[in-house]
């Protein structure tokens, strides 16, 4: 067996020091080589929702009224839904200034507020009852409620299938956003909802949003109701 | 970058530096794993088992030792009771009847360490073994570890310490990580860095006593002190990794807590007693081991604080939505905090390569260990359970040194 040595093998700890570099860098090789293929898949994701808006708007255009027959402005809705979930895992990894996150959500925005315009004249001209919000919100330090109020927004979003929110990034440099501020002549109190025209400041909790929103919520709900009598009825 | 990712990045680094290192030392020793004797070396030897009652295991333990397979007059027995208040006394006398190897003394009680040191006055042999009294030697574990002391460097040889049939989950969490402990401390004795002699079955050349002195209270951990006393004086401590000694693992919780604090604590205050110890250039692969285990229960802390951190802000961003959405809180599909459905980050995937690591030692530890192996679902738990549990036991342990409680009990 012999008497063991005590002494400190440099040269293998120097091998473990350049091993367990390597590993690191593979880690943060690895990390990097998935958010770029995530930010790969937002920017067609996106490609293709423009796609989808744009010809949805000729549409609209060629038949200079809404093509309330063959809409089916739900695909969108969750063509969009998909966008801002692959959207939070970049920015939870590159962190909320990063140049290239900041580019795809400013390109999400904008299409965020082509879909909502083309949801609300989908509205006005078909008849469906859609109530589209716009949802203002700012990071912690400016808006310490904007996260319950982005919690109370989902959860009626999931309750009400007929409600469409919009998030925006208040202090995003983005014109189109500038030109919404400066129509309704937003004043920086976040969190700041637009619910048909009419913005309203303030938190606001699930029950008052219910109210001010029980006109859309009785139709609904007469809506389903009918659904359901000639569903009963075509059975007989 | 937040200060608690660089955190978390440092201790990662840290963590996977050390599994190279294991990993690297194994490569280059693992045909050394298990002791070829070149003769048969069977000399005599006093197995002394301090007890303080423990009337439910002794006679398992002394059963144990009659079984052995050991040359028989080279093997004496003493049984020192600490002046239990149960029936162990008499337990063992009726075996001292039966067994004229067994010789049974008593004494007033004064702590392990003083049970240990009446052992090693009354032993007649060149070698001594101790051995706890809720311990049961597999059947070749003293022949396998008395092997190595042929080499006459050798001054006390550690065994590998098995938790006995493990039922819960709280034991099978104990039986992996006393599996991936033996095959660490194989590692360390390739490095000649072993720092505990564990008390379920150790064996010292009895020549080191005279030497070096009897044992001491040491904060409890006299056995931690007694390795960090002969490193001091440098001498030889291997392990024998096939000499398999079972021990009863903690049944609760709290019986668990209060046997790290003690162990620990004992740990923490016993390398403050030898701070020459962590000297690099004198005692080389040693100090980088201390050093290590000291960081590591650092790391330790650190992941469990930052995993508390992490689950408290999500019970609380639970609770408030529940008070937000009242009734359709539980409308809503349940969805994991966005820092685990979204997490990319390097710190993620570095963190499960560290687990993997933890992995590959459980792999490892069973294969170089023979050991039966435990369930996949003790190594899950383990996996998931024991970091966490481990950073509670040292975060309460620096709370019990710092408020100064006073020690812990006869264990």
């Amino acid at each position: 067996m012999g008497l063991k040595t005590k002494k400190l093998n440099w040269s293998r700890h120097l091998a473990v020091l350049m091993a367990t570099s390597i590993i690191f860098a593979g880690g943060f090789y690895l990390s990097n080589t998935i958010i770029e293929k995530k930010i790969l898949a937002i920017s067609k994701l996106q490609q293709g929702l423009s796609i989808d808006i744009l010809s949805l708007e000729t549409q609209f255009s060629i038949l200079e009224q809404a093509p309330c027959k063959n809409l089916n402005e739900s695909t969108l809705t969750k063509e969009l839904f998909d966008i801002s979930q692959k959207l939070k895992s970049v920015g939870n990894t590159l962190g909320q200034d990063n140049p290239d996150f900041l580019m795809l959500k400013k390109y999400y925005s904008i299409l965020e507020i082509k879909h909502w315009l083309l949801v609300k004249k989908t509205a006005q001209e078909c008849k469906v009852n859609i109530v589209s919000i716009v949802y203002l919100y700012g990071d912690k330090k400016n808006c310490p409620n904007c996260e319950d109020q982005g919690y109370v927004l989902t959860t009626l979003r999931e309750k009400y299938p007929f409600l469409r929110v919009y998030s925006f990034d208040y202090n995003l440099p983005l014109a189109p956003l500038d030109t919404i501020k400066s129509i309704y002549k937003l004043k920086p109190e976040l969190p700041i909802l637009i619910i048909n025209d009419d913005e309203i400041y303030g938190i606001k909790t699930k029950e008052e949003l219910e109210t001010i929103l029980s006109h859309y919520i009785n139709l609904a709900k007469l809506e389903q109701q009918a659904t359901t009598t000639q569903a009963t009825s075509t059975k007989k | 970058m937040a200060i608690i990712d660089i955190l978390g990045y440092f201790s990662i680094f840290l963590a996977l530096y050390f599994a190279i290192f294991v990993f690297s030392t194994i490569f280059e020793y693992k045909d050394n794993f298990y002791y070829k004797p070149k003769r048969k070396f069977q000399p005599r030897v006093s197995l002394v088992v301090p007890c303080y009652n423990e009337e439910k295991t002794i006679s398992k333990t002394l059963r144990s030792f009659l079984n052995l397979d050991y040359q028989k007059n080279n093997l004496e027995i003493i049984v020192i009771d600490d002046g239990s208040a149960d029936k162990t006394l008499s337990i063992a006398q009726e075996f001292s009847r039966k067994d004229n190897r067994i010789k049974v003394f008593h004494k007033e009680n004064g702590g392990k360490y003083t049970a240990l040191n009446l052992g090693i006055e009354k032993s007649t042999c060149p070698y001594l073994g101790t051995v706890d009294a809720d311990s049961f030697l597999h059947k070749e574990s003293l022949k396998k570890i008395m092997e190595q002391f042929e080499d006459q460097k050798v001054m006390a040889v550690i065994s590998s310490v098995r938790i006995a049939n493990p039922k819960t989950i709280l034991e099978g969490i104990q039986y992996v990580e006393y599996l991936i402990g033996n095959f660490l401390k194989k590692v360390f004795s390739f490095l000649n860095g072993i720092n505990v002699v564990p008390g379920p079955l150790s064996v010292f050349n009895k020549k080191i006593f005279a030497k070096i002195g009897p044992y001491k209270k040491a904060y409890q951990t006299e056995d931690l002190e007694m390795a960090l006393r002969m490193q001091k004086n440098n001498m030889l401590i291997t392990q024998a990794v096939d000499a398999i000694v079972y021990t009863q693992g903690c049944k609760t919780f709290k019986e668990l807590l209060r046997q790290r604090l003690r162990w620990n604590k004992g740990g923490i205050l016993n390398y403050k007693d030898y701070p020459e110890l962590f000297n690099i250039k004198k005692h080389g692969n040693l100090a980088y081991l201390l050093l290590n285990s000291v960081v590591g229960c650092f790391v330790t802390m650190g992941l469990f604080i930052y995993a508390t951190y992490r689950l408290i802000d999500y019970a609380y961003l639970k609770f408030n939505q529940l008070l937000l959405a009242k009734e359709d809180f539980f409308r809503l599909s349940f969805s994991f905090p966005d820092w685990v459905k979204f997490n990319t980050t390097p710190l993620f995937f570095l963190g499960l390569i560290t687990l993997g690591a933890l992995l590959i030692y459980v792999f490892l530890g069973k294969k170089f260990t023979k050991d039966p192996g435990p369930s996949k679902m003790n190594i899950i738990f383990f996996i998931l359970i024991f970091p966490l549990v481990n950073g509670i036991f040292w975060i309460a342990t620096f709370l019990l040194i710092i408020f100064k409680r006073k020690d812990l009990v006869w264990d």
